[in-house]
């Protein structure tokens, strides 16, 4: 299933509340918790990562992974967590707007 | 957004660390991905190809990221820049003249624009300008004027209430020898008279100017200080009002400095007020007769008054100073000219004209009027009395005087006119002429 525009950062945003984490597995943690409904492409998935950056929402440092490698780690800033808030209710908004249009027709008596 | 904007900078300046980060983050994607495609046992190399496969065109993963960046922007017109550069040297023979034209055609321009502007469209450093006076001594004897008056005419017309002029000041240049500070330098400044800069509405830019008493002898020398020579001598700093300068071995404490450009009467770098009492110099020195036009004066209008009126005002208060100073004033009078024609215009052609036109014609209509009682035409004379002797009526041997006995009243001779004059000539040499025809036939 293919993303709906903009909502990548809000996953991204999402997924880096549990902690920090590389792009491979903040992909993969989409996939996981989505069961596997979404698929991140990669091709997206990086510019997104870095356009947060540019706006400070998340900050990024170079550590050790778990197989021994260097690896990019993304983390939440404070600014980050506010936006996720703002981002998160405003999609709880839109999704439940939708779900009243969309809602089945009761069959008029 | 300042805080991503200097993020960016920052980006900017690390750009090929900023490249390398970015093909290592996405090659450990791909080995990531491989290492996850092993374990759900497909071969290395079936592993190495699907994850490459996964992650797609890598080039255009790397453009779309740097696009992230946000001064892809920057980098295309960087680009562009260098193509044209590229392109301009492959072709000098267009390249060169257009260079040359754009250059010479802004040199011009901006060197014609400067001079413009610093001679003509620079504002003085006072307020209201154009209200602004310089009187001038006007000498009849000769056509000569000084951009000066003397210091007992100054006084005697600042001291007098005007209705045209709500202040006189004079400035006198003197230069003084500054000591004490590194080498003795030879600077110039100017003596002024009380309300100087008041006069000028020129406000210090540090500190203040002088106070009315200041000008009184016997007082504490103060100075105050042209913003270059403040700047040369304290480095610009404001701690300097106060502070004590030796000129020509006397100290002086600074009490201000003016703003850049301030440099009245021209090219002044220090003021000090002139002590007085009722005269302005000692009338025993050079400098202190009527005579002697030293001091630099200048006015400012009061509101409502203009130029014409100025000067009218002036042509009476210097006859009436021709009355009471014959022996040094006789002939003498002051006209005033705006401050800024004096500062970037031709003076020299309207004070010329305005002396000819205002004081000769008042000078020579006074001749006539006060002129004594005939002195009759000789006969060495006669026909050149024409022009000046009004009275010689009786005179029998002058033609002009019979030409005249016909004229009507006294107010037409008042205003006779070199023209007038020329027209009598004329019309005698025509009667002589005549009488000669007639006897010669």
């Amino acid at each position: 299933m293919e993303l709906l525009q903009g909502t990548l950062d809000l996953l991204i945003l999402r997924t880096l509340l549990f902690g920090p984490a590389h792009g491979h597995s903040i992909a993969k943690h989409i996939q996981r918790t989505s069961e596997d409904l979404l698929q991140v492409e990669t091709g997206s998935l990086y510019p997104a990562l870095h356009r947060l950056e540019a706006r400070g929402w998340i900050e990024a440092s170079w550590e050790r992974s778990d197989r021994g490698k260097r690896a990019k780690y993304y983390r939440l800033t404070r600014r980050g967590r506010k936006e996720l808030a703002a981002e998160r209710s405003k999609w709880e908004t839109f999704s439940r707007a939708m779900g009243l249009v969309l809602k089945p027709v009761e069959q008029e008596p | 957004m300042i805080s991503a904007f200097l993020r960016k900078l920052g980006w900017l300046a690390r750009r090929r660390q900023k490249e390398a980060d970015l093909r290592e983050e996405l090659e450990f994607h791909l080995s990531a991905e491989a290492d996850e495609r092993k374990a759900a046992g497909l071969s290395e190399e079936q592993a190495r190809s699907a994850a490459r496969r996964d992650l797609g065109n890598v080039v255009l993963v790397v453009e779309d990221t740097r696009g992230a960046w946000g001064w892809m922007r920057l980098e295309q017109v960087d680009q562009d820049l260098r193509y044209a550069v590229r392109t301009l040297a492959r072709t000098p023979s267009v390249t060169v003249p257009a260079v040359i034209t754009l250059a010479l055609g802004i040199g011009l321009t901006t060197a014609i624009f400067s001079v413009v502007y610093g001679v003509l469209l620079r504002p003085l450093p006072f307020n209201e300008p154009d209200r602004l006076l310089v009187l001038h001594t006007v000498r009849q004897q000769g056509d000569t004027y000084d951009n000066a008056l003397s210091a007992p005419n100054f006084m005697s017309l600042k001291e007098e209430e005007s209705r045209v002029f709500a202040d006189l000041a004079g400035a006198l240049n003197t230069d003084r020898t500054l000591t004490g500070v590194g080498e003795p330098r030879r600077l110039d400044g100017a003596r002024v008279s009380a309300g100087f800069f008041e006069v000028l509405d020129a406000r210090p830019a540090l500190g203040r100017t002088f106070y009315p008493t200041e000008n009184e002898p016997g007082q504490e020398r103060v100075v105050v200080l042209g913003h270059g020579l403040w700047r040369q001598q304290f480095g610009g700093d404001p701690s300097a009002i106060g502070r004590t300068i030796l000129l020509d071995g006397d100290p002086h404490s600074v009490v201000g400095v003016m703003p850049q450009g301030f440099d009245f009467p021209g090219g002044r770098v220090f003021w000090v007020p002139q002590p007085y009492g009722r005269n302005f110099f000692s009338s025993a020195s050079t400098a202190g007769r009527r005579g002697t036009a030293v001091v630099r004066v200048v006015g400012r209008l009061r509101p409502g008054a203009d130029l014409e009126a100025a000067r009218a005002e002036l042509d009476v208060r210097s006859r009436q100073l021709e009355v009471r100073y014959p022996e040094t004033n006789a002939g003498v009078g002051f006209i005033a000219m705006p401050l800024h024609d004096e500062l970037v215009g031709d003076v020299r052609t309207p004070i010329v004209d305005a002396l000819r036109s205002r004081r000769l014609r008042a000078r020579h209509r006074d001749r006539e009027r006060s002129r004594p009682v005939a002195r009759p035409c000789s006969e060495s004379t006669r026909g050149d009395c024409g022009s000046w002797c009004t009275r010689c009526r009786a005179c029998p041997h002058c033609p002009s005087a019979r030409n005249r006995i016909t004229a009507t009243g006294p107010w037409r001779r008042r205003t006779r006119t070199a023209a007038g004059i020329l027209d009598e000539r004329q019309n005698r040499h025509r009667a002589d002429g005549r009488a000669a025809a007639d006897g010669s036939g």
